[in-house]
């Protein structure tokens, strides 16, 4: 007899760990007010209809992904429900948000919980797992992922959502949030801009010249173990001192706090990543190369524009892509010296302890490091010779 | 023509070429050959400043090189390196068109010879043109980067080792290729190899360096018959005289020779046989078919092809291109004091002796 049963671990683990979650824990958090305790309301307590069919889709995943049943239908259920799933959770969740503020009144908040977000992970993982199975799965994946991606925007923009205790913060915010969101890409993309016109001279002469070579990277290398606020906590008191010395600095806009030591800071981070990879990319270039692209008689300019920089692109595009998703990061902490950015809504929203302000800050500065992740990695793709790959 | 003159390199207190003073005439291929270290690279860089010269000067045309611009020199120069250096992120039309861009020939210009070298490398363009290095083998590699070098038709070209990375079967395909190639352009030529054989294949002027020093300067003859010391004697090895047979052509030593023809009586061929000694029988257009000496006479023969004894066509005729070398090995072989010497066609153009190949 045929075995009965045929685990497929990722897909049966994430949906155990989907089902379990919306079983036990609160799938959203009901506050009377913005700062009240919050009290949790599971999956199946929420309102008449999404509960059950979120739970429905858990069920179907798990005996998906343990059954021996044709592989077209796994290949179907397991690429299309998780898109499916995600835009549903979270109109279950904005719909009891709508129904909380007219039984309980404007003030009181309802949150999403720690089973949304245990759902939303296992959806990913199922995911990102048919992605790497590839084949129709891989296709239909996408296919609901760009849905589910449209649908959720939808969602957000229609105000369907707006009573959701985020939404609500970010409606509150809604002229600081684009403030804040230009004033993080303004940072850390200028940051990384320096790092790349300090970082890049520097990889090339690190490469060229062995004796400078310890000593730039041990300092780089030593720089990049300061603790990002120690480093912002130094810099401070060092402009501050600057300014007064030289007043002609405060007068162009540099102070102790704010932008300028950020920036300074930012940059510094920046620079070993940028630099190690332009080292390590004009040192992935063969010698002989180099010997032969001069004995042909290319000009120092030459040789660097049409063979050296074109082979080590790839690499230095990539240390681009670690500063860059690095500075998004930090830069929601050069906040806290008063550089702006969403860092502003993270420590806003920790010293109130109003999560979903935190949120504010933190999902956005998360999905514009994933955004710049993606969009560089293509822009690799783009670059490497295909002689190289 | 290229002259060194008291040319001396120093690297700190390494002496890598010491007053080595050396001319390579247009249209000659010169040889650089010595141990490894004795400074045949150093020498061959500073021709197209690669390195700078400590004292000395090079003259290249009469023109001290000291005196150009070192870019403008080099892209009239072909230069090809053992290791190949091959650009991995071009194509092969990219890489043989460096020179020709660095001058800025029009595409079409620079496509036809693109085209027009592959083909002379046996390379077929429409295959190979749009290849990546990664995708030739060492042999295919190694004839871009020569065919690299000569994109511009430059008339001087330095080559370091160039064949030296590649297994013997291919190298030897390479050399013969390349003295083809040679024949045909007629470049002037400094090779640097460490390979003597390679040296007396290729070579019309051998240099020996050791040490930085010149030892001997000379055609790859006299190096063979008169080896200026110990040295050269050593270097050149045990074999030399098997290898000053290599440099010489049948076709220079063979001397003619008696035929008769397979429909000739056995009486007339007799006479032919009995004044020679020996005579070669052939076929309609000259094709070596077999030999009759005083035995085979008196046997009942009419004709002379009836008497003859067969010829082995392709072990004991030899093809008048082949070295000396090559026929000596096969008369050895075969048990020959004489054989047979034919053209591509097999036609007989003549014979050759053991006597002969000792005098040579
Ligand atoms: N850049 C350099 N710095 C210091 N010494 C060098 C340098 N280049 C070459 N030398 C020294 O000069 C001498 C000659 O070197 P060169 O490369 O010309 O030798 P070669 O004859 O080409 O040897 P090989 O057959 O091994 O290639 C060697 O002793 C070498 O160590
Ligand atoms: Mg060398």
């Amino acid at each position: 007899m045929p075995p009965l049963l045929l685990p497929r671990k990722v897909p049966l683990t994430a949906s155990v760990l989907g089902l379990g979650s919306s079983l036990l824990l609160g799938f959203v958090t009901f506050r009377a007010n913005r700062l009240a305790a919050g009290e949790a309301i599971r999956l199946l307590q929420t309102g008449p209809c999404g509960g059950p069919v979120l739970m429905a889709a858990w069920i179907i995943l798990a005996t998906t992904s343990i059954l021996k049943i044709p592989e077209r239908w796994v290949n179907f259920t397991l690429g299309l429900l998780p898109g499916a799933l995600v835009p549903t959770a979270l109109k279950v969740a904005g719909g009891q948000a709508e129904r909380t503020a007219l039984a309980s009144g404007d003030i009181a908040r309802v949150s999403l919980g720690a089973a949304f977000w245990v759902s939303l992970f296992a959806a990913a993982v199922i995911m990102l797992d048919a992605w790497h199975t590839g084949g129709l799965r891989r296709k239909l994946t996408l296919f609901s992922a760009t849905l589910g991606i449209a649908v959720t925007v939808y969602l957000m923009v229609s105000g369907e959502m707006s009573h959701l205790s985020i939404l609500r913060e970010f409606i509150n915010r809604r002229e600081r949030f684009t403030g804040e969101l230009m004033a993080h890409l303004a940072l850390s993309s200028s940051a990384v801009g320096m790092a790349v016109l300090l970082g890049l001279p520097l990889g090339i002469l690190a490469h060229r010249k062995a004796r400078l070579r310890g000593g730039a990277f041990f300092v780089l290398n030593t720089l990049q173990t300061v603790p990002s606020l120690a480093l912002f906590g130094i810099l401070i008191p060092l402009l501050a001192a600057l300014t007064s010395r030289f007043p002609v600095l405060g007068e162009a806009g540099i102070q102790g706090i704010g932008t300028a030591p950020a920036l300074i800071a930012l940059t510094v981070y920046s620079l070993l990543p940028v630099a190690r990879n332009t080292f390590a990319g004009f040192s992935s270039v063969d010698p002989a190369a180099v010997d032969a692209g001069r004995g042909m008689g290319m000009t120092g300019s030459q040789l660097l524009v049409r063979v050296e920089f074109p082979i080590a692109s790839p690499i230095i595009l990539n240390g681009i892509r670690v500063a860059l998703v690095q500075a998004i990061g930090l830069t929601a902490v050069a906040a806290l010296i008063g550089a702006g950015g969403f860092g502003v809504f993270i420590f806003q929203g920790l010293g109130q302890a109003a999560t979903d302000l935190v949120l504010l800050g933190a999902i956005p500065t998360n999905l514009i490091a994933a955004a710049a992740d993606a969009l560089l990695n293509g822009l690799i793709g783009v670059a490497n010779p295909r002689g190289l790959r | 023509m290229i002259e060194l003159s008291c040319v001396t390199k120093r690297y700190g207190g390494v002496t890598a070429v010491e007053e080595l003073t050396v001319t390579v005439a247009d249209g000659e291929f010169a040889v650089l050959i010595g141990p490894s270290g004795c400074g045949k690279s150093t020498t061959l860089r500073m021709v197209n400043r690669l390195v700078p010269l400590t004292s000395g000067t090079i003259r290249v045309d009469g023109t001290d090189v000291g005196s150009r611009a070192p870019e403008q020199l080099r892209r009239e120069m072909g230069y090809v390196i053992q290791s190949v250096g091959l650009f991995p992120h071009m194509t092969v039309a990219g890489n043989i068109a460096v020179v020709p861009s660095l001058l800025k020939w029009p595409r079409q210009r620079t496509e036809a010879r693109v085209d027009e070298l592959l083909d002379l490398f046996g390379l077929d363009p429409s295959s190979y043109r749009d290849k990546y290095p990664r995708q030739l083998s060492g042999g295919e590699a190694q004839r871009v980067g020569v065919a690299r070098a000569l994109a511009a038709d430059p008339s001087i070209l330095l080559m370091d080792e160039p064949f030296g990375a590649l297994d013997p079967i291919t190298r030897e395909t390479l050399q013969t290729e390349f003295s083809r190639i040679q024949r045909e352009l007629g470049k002037t030529i400094v090779f640097v190899t460490h390979d003597i054989d390679e040296a007396i294949r290729l070579a019309d002027r051998i240099v020996i360096l050791r040490e930085g020093r010149l030892i001997q300067h000379d055609t790859p003859e006299k190096i063979l018959t008169h080896p200026a010391n110990r040295f050269v004697l050593e270097f050149i090895g045990s074999d030399r005289a098997l290898k000053r047979l290599s440099r010489m052509k049948t076709s220079d030593h063979m001397r003619p020779t008696a035929s008769v023809k397979v429909m000739d009586s056995l009486a007339g061929a007799g006479a032919i046989v009995m004044r020679n000694g020996f005579a070669w029988v052939t076929c309609g257009e000259g094709v070596v078919r077999g030999r009759l000496d005083g035995q085979t006479l008196t046997g009942g023969a009419a004709t002379a092809g009836e008497a003859m004894i067969p010829v082995n066509r392709g072990l004991e005729v030899i093809p008048a291109d082949a070295s000396l070398r090559e026929a000596l090995s096969r008369m050895v072989q075969r048990g020959l004091r004489n054989a047979p010497v034919a053209d591509e066609k097999g036609r007989l153009v003549g014979e050759i002796s053991l006597e002969d190949i000792l005098e040579a």
